[in-house]
Order: C-alpha cells, then structure tokens, then sequence
C-alpha cells in the first residue's frame, strides 16, 4: 500500500460548514488472501444546496463510496478508515438503529436501475407511504395525501389514482420519478443519485436532469451524483471530483476543470467524449486497462496508460495536490489540454 | 382472471374424465374379480357365472363404465360388493379422518417451513442454516415407512409416550401426521430457502435498505411476499403428494382413512369401494392442482389479469 498522507480537503469555498464530509474514506472487499481497498483515503465533501458530481469508469469506486455513506456496502465490504461527517456526526460511528432512522430520511439515494429498484409486488402508494411511516408518526390518510403530493410534484399525472398502481405499469422514467418521490418524500438534506440517468432513454434522461436541478433550487438540497457521464455532470453539477482505480486524481469546480483539465486522465476521458459537432475518423481511447485491485502498482495507478509519463509516475506514489484556487490533482507531470 | 378460471375448470374436467376411465378399466384388469371371491364363500349358493351376471361384470366395460358414472353423478355411490354397507356411508367416516390428517401434515410442514426456511436464508452459512438444511436433507432421504418406524420404536417401545397405531384419541394423530409431514416440510424447507436467498439479492432490497426500513419488515414483508410463488406452486403439488402418502401412513398407523379403506379394498377385490374411493382421491388431487394454479397466478401481480398465463 501506499504512503497514508492526509488528502487535502479541498470544499466548495463557501465559508460555511459543508453538509457532507468524505475524509480519508478506506473500503476494503474482503479477499481469500488479504483485504482489498476499493475505495482509497477519497475525501471531498458537499455544501449545502451544492450538486457534487463524481465521475470515473465501471469499478473506479464510485458506487462503493455512495453505498460507503449510507453503509449499504455488500457483507463482504467494510469501512477500515477515515470519517464520513454528516451535519457534523461522523456517520462510521453510529448503530445501525441510528443509521436506519438516517436513511431514506435525511440522506436518501435512487439507484441506476428503475425497473428492478422497485418491490415488483407492492403498489407504488405502498411503497412511497412506508417511508413515511418508518420516520414519523402519521396517519394512513396523511401519508397518502403526502404521497400523492410528492408524485404530483414530480410531474406523474393523475398521481391520487396512480397510488394503486404496480411498479410494471409505469414506463421506465415514470419508474425513476417514483424511485426520486420515495427518496425525497421525507424531505431529505441529502439525495445520493447513482447513475440515475444511466438506464434511461436521452428526451428522459434530460427530464430527469432538470427536476434534479430544479429540486436543488426549490428544495435546498444537498446532491451528490454518481455516473461515468461527463456531460451529465456538465450539464448540471457545481464540482466534480473524477476518480481512477479508487482514488481521487482530479477535483474542482466543474467549468474549471471542464476548460482546464490537469490531470491525464481526465484530459483521456474528456477527449474520448463524442461530439455532435465535428465528425471524428476514430473516437479517442485511452490506452490500456485498469489495473486490478489486488494487484495495484505502487507509483502512480494510471503511469502505465499515461501519455505524459516520466520516471518517478511509476516509483513513487503521487498525493492530491491544489495546483490552484479549490482544484487540486494527483499528478508528477501535469500538461495543459490539447484536444 | 375470469377467463382463466373457465379454461382452468374445462381442464380439470376433461382431466378427470380421463381418469376415473383409467382407474374404472384398471380395477378389471387386475387378476382375479370379485364374483370368485364371492363365490368362494362357503355359505355361497351362486356359481360365478350368475354371479358375473348379476353385477353386470359380463357386459363390456364401456357400458358398466357408463352406468357407473351415471349413477355416481346422480349421487349414488352404491354398496359395497363384499359387506353391503353403502360407499356413502364408508366415505363419510374415512374422508374426514384423512381430511383432519393431510390437513395437519400441510399446515405443520408449511407453518414450520416459512419461517425456519427464511430465517436459514437471512443468516445463510450460520450454524442455524447448516442445521435446519441437515434436517431437510434427513427428511427427503429417509422414506417415510421407515421413519414411521423409526418414531414408533422411539415414542412408543422407548419414551411409551404416544400409542402406536389406531384413532380413539387426540394422540393418535400425532405420529400419523408428523411422517406425513415429513417429506413436505423437508422440500418446502428447501424451496423457501433458495426463494428467499434469491429474491435477498434483487436490487429492490436495496431500496428498502436504503429507505430506512427495518430488517424485520423488508424480510418478512417485502422479500417473503416476493419469495412466494414458487412455495405455493409447489404447495398444490405437496398436496397431491400428500394424499397419495396417506396410503401408506394410513396403513401403517391403523388410521382409518381413505387410504386406508382403499388399500382394504382392493386388497378383497371389492370394485365398488376401491374404484368410488381411488376417483374421489383423483378429483381431489385435480382440483388441489387447479386451485394452486389459480392461487399462484393471483400471488404475482404480473400475471394477475392475464388470460390464458
């Protein structure tokens, strides 16, 4: 393993107290042999009213780190290090009584897959209003109207009558804007989005986007949101941190980093975006793979993909350094972006 | 739904047309018939062929099929051809001795099965689990004459708790239903569990996770009423099978059943008893298994309301 340096914490400016702090975050898998880290010393943390993207490929850990706050990571994962301050409680330290009365409460999360993220067995009323009852004490009548209200304002029409029905009755968006009614019904702080976007057609997608956005507007809410979508996160967070191999390489404020990419990386996942405009002859790939997590090299975990390498990427292992004003990168030789 | 239920009934109905021809033709191909025996009596004065004559046995099979049924669905069973009394009679007594006995053995091997099955599932690879899929896999390779002697020569020549064959008391169900029972309860065990792990690994239980509900209600709600299904499904089977058991644990145990008085008839060649008491068995497995396919389209709210699913 690498040297264990605190990673600056690098937070939105604001002045005040974030809403959420990732610190030092350590998720180990549990292995025949040794315990792996799929989620590295990340730290970040989301103000109040802040849309905080995190973005990498498929096992770079950034849906470890979403299910790592609500401590919904699988039974052969743990926690082994760090702090996840939440309005101040360091949330690895409370009982899972405690733990239950956060969820889906104050901190609630929507998952990448509507057609399979919901009970297939209960009405959609059902499964909205037990939220409701799990964290306070209604009346059946109340809750239903409140049920009612939040799918009413999530634009499902006739929302009364479509209480009574089943989750296969609706469309695979209809589906997400329940999934979204059942974590904001109890008016949360904090919404974790993990890939909300991913299994939906784009005229949806672009729907789903802007009830975030007018959400985070209207309600004050606090969104952390998973994908591997850049222009996703383009289009409506405020900061971005882009993670590779369950690290942090790259984080700062989304037009910053979008117009001046630091990071290799990151340069690679933005060249390799398609574009509407100009006809590319070939899509730009990042050469190589991942490397696995038991087998991750010591120096810098990207050196052997990287066009910019240079002796010490693969001898010592680089820290998160702010290289300007709330950006900060993981890198020895950053270069300016060429697209 | 409505629609189902008529297609569903049709079958059923053709079905046990089939059968009770099958079961009709099948007691006369047996060797030997009754008029020998009848004959044979040494206080007899008829020859087997008057005999034969009598009861219609001379007519082709078809026709005495025909008769038969004719006269059963007019509700009359007829007497028995060996001691007179009336099938009505033997029917009322027997069929609620294995009504009470299959009843209990369901009831215990789906009442214990539920929970045991789910909570196994929930702490899978615990102590708890082990133990309870030991027990189920004891319970599916000892075949159930050999455990009814096994209990026997346990509660009554060792612990001289319960008694070892009859009906006069309360404790003579006991033994009867538990070997009844046994076979069930060990696949029912089974089948909950391996539903139960299933649906623990769909992406819904998550969500519930995530909404801040308890243990205790995502798995006794939510994934139970998801896990379902298929132990309903098999429960019309269990049924079937259940009642076929009772053939035997009847016998065993002196329990005077239908099984009991079907194998009694047979036994003595006495068609009117044994083919009355095989086709009422034949309906009533028939329609466990249209009941259980109706039950198990209602329990998935996918299927409900499909015609013809």
């Amino acid at each position: 393993m690498t040297a264990m340096v605190p990673t600056a914490d690098i937070d939105s400016g604001s002045g005040t107290a974030p809403l959420l702090q990732v610190r030092d975050l350590v998720t180990s898998i549990k292995g025949r042999k040794s315990d792996v880290a799929a989620v590295d010393h990340v730290s970040f943390s989301v103000s109040r009213g802040e849309i905080f993207g995190v973005v990498g490929e498929s096992g770079c850990g950034k849906s470890m780190t979403a299910l790592s706050i609500l401590r919904l990571i699988p039974v052969n994962a743990a926690i082994t290090g760090g702090a996840i301050l939440f309005d101040g409680v360091d949330l690895t330290t409370l009982n899972e009584r405690a733990m239950r009365s956060i969820r889906g409460n104050r901190i609630s999360m929507v998952f990448q897959e509507p057609m399979t993220a919901l009970d297939p067995s209960f009405t959609v009323g059902t499964q909205i209003t037990e939220v409701i009852h799990a964290h306070s004490n209604v009346s059946k009548a109340e809750a239903r109207e409140r049920a009612a209200q939040m799918l009413d304002r999530l634009g499902i029409t006739n929302a009364a009558s479509r209480l009574d029905s089943y989750p296969h009755q609706f469309s695979g968006g209809m589906r997400q804007r329940v999934m979204m009614a059942l974590a904001l019904v109890m008016n949360p702080q904090l919404l974790i989005a993990d890939e909300p976007t991913t299994a939906l057609d784009v005229t949806i997608q672009a729907q789903i986007l802007d009830l975030i956005a007018e959400l985070r507007r209207d309600m004050g809410l606090s969104v952390l949101l998973i994908t591997h979508n850049l222009g996703v996160v383009h289009e409506i967070a405020d900061r971005v941190a882009v993670m590779y191999a369950g690290e942090v390489v790259e984080i700062g404020p989304v037009q910053q980093i979008f117009a001046n990419p630091q990071h290799p990386y990151t340069q690679g996942l933005l060249r390799s975006m398609p574009y509407l405009t100009d006809r590319q002859d070939r899509l730009y790939v990042i050469p190589g793979r991942v490397p696995e997590l038991r087998a991750m090299p010591s120096g810098c975990r990207f050196a052997a993909r990287c066009r910019n390498r240079i002796p010490i990427c693969t001898q010592r292992h680089p820290q998160l350094v702010e290289n300007e004003p709330r950006h900060a990168l993981r890198c020895f030789n950053p270069t300016p972006y060429v697209d | 739904m409505a629609r189902t239920i008529v297609y569903r009934s049709l079958y059923a109905v053709l079905l046990l047309i089939a059968a009770s021809f099958l079961v009709f033709y099948g007691m006369r191909l047996a060797p030997g018939d009754v008029a020998e025996v009848l004959a044979s009596h040494p206080t007899g004065q008829m020859t087997v062929e008057r005999i034969r004559e009598d009861l219609g046995l001379n007519r082709p099979v078809f026709v005495q099929y025909g008769t038969y049924m004719r006269e059963l669905l007019s509700g009359n069973l007829g007497v028995s051809l060996v001691t007179g009394e009336p099938i009505s009679e033997i029917l009322r007594t027997s069929a609620s001795y294995t009504l009470r006995l299959a009843v209990l053995a369901f009831l215990l091997s789906i009442g214990l099965a539920i929970p045991l099955g789910a909570l196994a599932a929930w702490k899978r690879n615990s102590l708890f689990d082990q133990g309870t899929m030991l027990i189920a896999v004891i319970g599916m390779g000892i075949p159930n004459f050999f455990l009814a002697v096994l209990l026997i020569q346990l509660f009554t020549v060792r612990l001289g708790w319960l008694p070892v064959a009859g009906y006069e008391t309360p404790k003579h169900i006991i033994m009867p239903a538990l070997v009844l029972a046994a076979e069930a309860l060990a696949i029912n065990l089974r089948v909950v569990r391996s539903s139960v792990l299933e649906e623990l690994g769909r992406d819904y239980v998550r969500t519930l996770k995530a909404k801040g509900l308890s243990n205790r209600r995502i798995l006794w709600l939510h994934v139970l009423r998801n896990s379902l299904p298929p132990v309903i499904a098999l429960a019309g089977i269990m049924m079937r099978t259940l009642l076929g058991y009772t053939l035997i644990v009847e016998t065993i145990f002196r329990w005077p059943g239908l099984g009991y008085q079907l194998v009694n008839a047979v036994l003595k060649r006495d068609y009117t008893v044994a083919q009355t008491l095989a086709i009422l068995l034949t309906a009533a497995v028939i329609i466990f298994n249209a009941l259980a396919d109706l039950l198990q389209q209602w329990a998935d709210p996918r299927t409900r309301g499909k015609a013809g699913a």
